[in-house]
């Protein structure tokens, strides 16, 4: 079991490690077709390594082996220390399936996709780094190391969207995206500092002594976790960076925004769920934040005219649902949703590109039909909903009115700084 | 996991980081000249290092800090001045340690690390040098995880330090978040690593305060993850100056078609300073963010808050200098010497993410 577990989280990064050496070391560029295959390599071992931790847990190698696998500890010092602890559950072999097998899938995709694009290296790199992530994070049975391969998606999915860096346009999304998962990735770190002073341990097992804690605490946890959660899944108000991310190329769109990275927020609050139920408050926040969220993207994906862009709200509206229901308790059936929801979602922005050679061979299918229920019983309520989702409820306005004082502020500490150094300069300058 | 005796192998480890930050630049630059001035320092660094009497290793450590600021004479008087006070500092805190007054030495000590941290409003001198010497800067960072070490080993244990630790780790925190939010309006590489710079500083400060209530080895590991990480950053950026002009004046983005490497190295290097996992960075941010909130929540909120500052605005500044439509370079991506250097620091970097322990277990038992 500790051999399969280690092999399907260290060959995708191994893999990627040694690429990226080998691309700056070597004197010319790396072929395609070495690139691809050291980084298929990693991501084919890591899905038999995955199949391998599910034989041992179904008992195929002997006595099954389920929940806690300990690996000792990434390092101690004094009281603390960073447990090397990997957690074998349905919920944790579910998702790391899921997220190997499409991961080499889009990878396969992508060679014949980005054939001779330039960039190709670097997006196998991306891949690599991004499935030890996903690894890492499905199997993580403590928070410290949950956190890491959350980063490591993180850092992937922001490079992604930047992809096509000749372009300002996907630059700026990358920038804007990055913005937003590090703002709400302070709550999953402030929460992983907690808990670790509150419970003594950020294993997920030390999680269900949260019931324990007084309720404000337990609240004030849950609060921050269900924040990181928000921001990775693009809830409401973070959904601004999502259509954005569109800007990048399609298999990792796929990979990203239809399986894995948009469903990572959601596989974190599976696995803290035992936080979540004994915070009624915050769970009915999800529940809100969910609903809110699907009618926002249901209403925006209506009127969107770029296939990527409809698809990602549509996304959106199902990443919003699953939220109310894990919110509501209902994490096994959020499980199955979300697994199916992310293989028909792959499919479909795999696709993508060929949706107008499709309408032209088998015709558009439109059903011109009447109008709406909404436009029936209120017209002037659709009208509204009809203009806010055009330009999407203004949000990335609203973000951007919201940082604008910090902005300021840095912008004024920065000219404090300035006059300090010429101050306190004996050069006469500074 | 015990490599040998904590004595001996946690000075030894501590030396060959100081001995790969004062190499890789001058090995990326092709100083054959600096060799000398470079072995000299590599001497008295080890000196320092080995010395079992603190006072001996402060005189070594005030020599060294002599040495950076005649290393920066002809360029800023600023830098001879702040180097030249935290030299005089360490004069203090050897002649306190002979005479056995630990409180005098323990201050000295704070003094010397404030100045060459970049600790606001000190950090004139360290600014000046990122700006104009970044050969030297990248001397003196080498020699900055000497000076933590010292100071953890000769002069942290006493009741002044356990009583100041809240103190100084709030004045650390505050710098650090001061820089994390002028690094934000930065524009240019050069803005950056100076802004970066001067974050890590506030940032080592605060573990130095949190290390007088025992976190020694957040403090050392975060002193020696950020003089490698922007001993990284400072290399790339002399290495791009020197294809393509004064980063100041440096007009528009586009240059990551043409150098492709440097690029990747320097976003590998921003991302190390700001705790990319697998790096040692991530260790550090862990250490020092678990060490803070023991002492002061507040301080630790800060922390991530400056962290993710940073992160946002090194992703921002090199996305301003290195993506956006490709500029025409006639000048070649990263030679082999500065390719070597480059890894050398990636791998020390990645191993020290990776296992942790080789650093941490030594330096946590001989602080014992």
């Amino acid at each position: 079991m500790h051999v399969f577990l280690g092999v399907a989280i260290v060959a995708p990064f191994l893999s990627a490690v040694a690429t990226g050496v080998g691309l700056v070391l070597a004197k010319r560029w790396l072929s395609e077709r070495v690139v691809s295959r050291v980084i298929r390599g990693g991501l084919g071992i890591s899905v038999l390594a995955s199949l391998g931790v599910i034989a041992t847990y179904l008992g195929v190698f002997g006595v099954p082996v389920r929940g806690e696998v300990e690996f000792g500890s990434w390092l101690t010092v004094g009281e603390y220390s960073i447990p090397l602890t990997l957690m074998v559950d349905q919920v944790a072999l579910v998702f790391s399936l899921l997220a190997s097998v499409l991961t080499v899938l889009v990878a396969r995709f992508s060679r014949t996709y980005l054939h001779k694009e330039p960039g190709f290296d670097r997006f196998f790199f991306l891949i690599g780094l991004f499935a030890s992530g996903t690894q890492l994070i499905a199997f993580a049975g403590a928070l410290d190391l949950f956190f890491a391969g959350w980063e490591l998606i993180g850092i992937s999915s922001a490079l992604f969207i930047g992809f096509f860096h000749e372009r300002d346009e996907p630059v700026r999304s990358s920038v804007r995206a990055f913005a937003t998962y590090r703002l709400c990735d302070m709550g999953l770190l402030i929460a992983i500092v907690t808990i670790h002073e509150l419970l003594g341990s950020t294993k997920l097992s030390a999680l269900d002594a949260a019931g324990s804690l007084p309720a404000w605490e337990s609240s004030a946890i849950a609060a921050l976790l269900l924040l990181a959660a928000m921001g990775k899944s693009a809830q409401l108000p973070f959904s601004g960076w999502l259509p954005r991310a569109m800007e990048g190329p399609t298999p990792s769109s796929a990979l990203f925004y239809g399986a894995v990275s948009i469903h990572a927020g959601l596989y974190l609050l599976l696995r803290v769920s035992s936080v979540i139920e004994v915070a009624p408050y915050v769970a009915a926040f999800g529940v809100f934040v969910g609903i809110t969220t699907a009618l926002y993207a249901a209403a925006v994906a209506r009127i969107h005219t770029d296939a990527k862009g409809a698809l990602a709200h549509a996304t959106l509206a199902q990443i919003g649902l699953i939220l109310a229901e894990i919110s509501l308790g209902l994490t096994t059936f959020a499980l199955i949703h979300l697994s199916g929801h992310a293989m028909l979602r792959v499919y479909q922005y795999l696709r993508a590109p060929n949706m107008i050679h499709d309408a032209h061979t088998y015709g558009h299918g439109h059903h011109q039909s009447g109008p709406g229920l909404l436009t029936r019983l209120a017209p002037r309520l659709s009208e509204r909903v009809y203009a806010s989702a055009l330009h999407r409820w203004r949000l990335d306005d609203r973000i951007d009115a919201a940082i604008a004082p910090a902005l300021a502020f840095a912008r004024l500490l920065d000219r404090v700084d300035h006059r300090v150094r010429g101050a306190l300069s004996v050069d006469g300058r500074t | 996991m015990t490599l040998g005796n904590p004595a001996i192998v946690a000075p030894a480890l501590v030396w060959l980081c100081a001995l790969v930050l004062l190499l890789m630049p001058e090995l990326a630059a092709l100083q054959k000249r600096q060799l000398v001035h470079g072995t000299l320092l590599a001497i008295l660094l080890g000196l320092a290092l080995a010395l079992p009497v603190g006072a001996y290793a402060y005189a070594t450590l005030a020599v060294i800090s002599f040495v950076h600021a005649a290393a920066a004479a002809r360029t800023s008087r600023t830098s001879v001045l702040s180097m030249g006070v935290a030299g005089l500092a360490c004069v203090v805190a050897a002649g306190a340690l002979w005479v056995e007054q630990l409180p005098v030495a323990f201050g000295a000590s704070l003094v010397a690390i404030a100045l060459r941290c970049g600790l606001f409003p000190l950090h004139g001198g360290v600014a000046a040098l990122c700006d104009t010497l970044p050969r030297v800067q990248a001397q003196q960072l080498a020699s900055l995880p000497v000076l933590v070490f010292a100071h953890l080993r000769f002069v942290d244990h006493s009741q002044l330090a356990f009583d100041a630790a809240i103190p100084v780790v709030l004045i650390g925190a505050a710098s650090m978040l001061a820089f994390g939010f002028v690094s934000i309006a930065q524009r240019e590489l050069g803005g950056l690593f100076r802004a970066s710079t001067l974050m890590h500083g506030g940032m080592l400060f605060a573990a130095v305060g949190a290390a007088g209530r025992g976190h020694y080895a957040a403090a050392l590991i975060v002193a020696i993850t950020m003089a490698l990480a922007l001993t990284g950053f400072s290399i790339m950026l002399t290495a791009l100056e020197a294809r393509s002009g004064p980063l100041a004046s440096l007009q528009g983005g586009g240059r990551a078609r043409a150098f492709p490497r440097m690029a990747a190295c320097l976003a590998f290097f921003g991302g190390a300073a700001v705790g990319l996992p697998g790096t040692s960075g991530f260790i550090a941010d862990d250490l020092l963010l678990h060490a803070l909130w023991g002492e002061s929540v507040g301080s630790a909120v800060m922390m991530i808050l400056a962290s993710a500052l940073l992160a946002v605005a090194i992703l921002a500044t090199f996305t301003r200098t290195f993506l956006g439509k490709p500029v025409r370079q006639l000048a070649p991506d990263l030679q082999a010497p500065e390719r070597v250097a480059a890894v050398v620091l990636v791998i020390f970097l990645l191993v020290l993410g990776i296992v942790p322990k080789v650093l941490v277990d030594p330096i946590s038992e001989l602080m014992k």
